[in-house]
């Protein structure tokens, strides 16, 4: 039973390992076959921590939303995150925009857009609004269709 | 004899059974397999991404603060499929109109004008049929007001032989927006769709 517990933990102390191996500059990520190996994403341990991604089920998590309004007076937003599985993860999103009223403005921009994000890496998705009048924005997610 | 008409009532009902039944896509949240050739999800996506990027750019943003007035110059379709580029233009063009940025002009435009009444209202004040119609109400000359900008482009297609059964299929959407009286190019957006699917898939 004990020996069970010691490999349990073993394993998600590597996994956790795999997952904070930033020994450069945090603003260039190495995916697990680009960079050197490290405990936790070597050939060995990197299905150990596949598995357990998979079995936790890490996906996108959102980091920050930040917004400007460029000098024309569109709002422009961009929203940064993080793919925190082991895999690619592929999805939609679609804007859309509101007026200082809270009313849905009417654009056909506002569609479904793919995203595709490499694993263990941050993102960005940038969008403008199309009219002058948007002062805020709601963004929907959605699984690709296949 | 019984026996037939019941065999063949069986096949009917089969082959009524066998029939794909006709459904409404759901625009707003079409969950449909892509298909090879360009359907409505790719011009939407790529009128988006142009339009977000001419946007962005401030090429429509007028130095003294107007609008400026803008015409569809020509849009080729280099590809093997029969388009309407204004399946792509039409969005885009409503997107610029309702930037506030910019005004479009039916007057001229790479097809001709867009609204031939335009020309027909002209004709009809210089012809002898002007004597119907009371001459406040026909346009006077030098009324039309030309565009300072246009946007023209092209959607190119290649087919590339991926595998023995696969055929890669990618589409260019480019789009360059130019001012008219220098002839500079203020703007200009290329927008990449690939596919990749079986080779007896037609794409055309």
């Amino acid at each position: 039973m004990k020996t069970y517990g010691m490999i349990a933990l073993l394993l998600v102390g590597l996994t956790v390992f795999g997952c904070a191996q930033h020994t450069h500059d945090p603003r260039v990520t190495l995916a697990d076959t680009v960079g050197s190996d490290t405990p936790g994403s070597n050939i060995i341990t990197r299905p150990v921590g596949q598995i357990f991604s998979a079995v936790i089920g890490e996906g996108i998590v959102i980091q920050n939303v930040s917004q400007r309004v460029t000098p024309a007076g569109f709002l422009e937003v961009q929203v940064q995150g993080l793919n925190q599985s082991h895999s690619i993860r592929r999805f939609d999103y679609q804007v859309v925009w509101l007026d200082a009223g809270g009313m849905v403005i009417p654009t056909k921009t506002s569609v479904w857009q793919p995203v595709s994000v490499q694993p263990k890496s941050p993102f960005a998705i940038r969008a403008i609004s199309p009219s002058p009048a948007a002062v805020d924005f709601r963004i929907n997610t959605r699984t690709q269709p296949n | 004899m019984k026996t037939y008409w019941i065999a063949a009532g069986l096949i009917a009902a089969l082959l009524a059974g066998c029939q794909q039944p006709t459904v409404n896509i759901d625009i707003a949240n079409d969950m449909g397999k892509p298909v090879m050739a360009l359907d409505y999800r790719d011009f939407d996506q790529a009128a988006t991404a142009m339009v977000e990027s001419l946007i962005r750019s401030g090429a429509l943003r007028k130095p003294d603060g107007g609008r400026y007035v803008v015409t569809t110059g020509r849009i080729i379709n280099d590809t093997m499929q029969r388009i309407d580029t204004d399946q792509l233009m039409a969005k885009i063009e409503q997107e610029i109109a309702n930037s506030g940025q910019a005004v479009m002009t039916s007057a001229v435009g790479g097809k001709g004008a867009t609204d031939t009444m335009i020309d027909q209202m002209r004709q009809i004040r210089d012809s002898a049929a002007s004597q119907e119609f009371r001459s406040e109400t026909l346009p006077a000359e030098g009324q039309l007001i030309a565009p300072e900008l246009s946007i023209s482009g092209k959607i190119i297609q290649r087919n590339i032989r991926y595998d023995r059964n696969t055929e890669q299929v990618e589409y260019y959407f480019q789009l360059q927006l130019t001012d008219l009286t220098s002839g500079l190019r203020l703007w200009q957006q290329e927008q990449l769709i690939g596919k990749r699917g079986d080779r007896k898939a037609v794409s055309w």
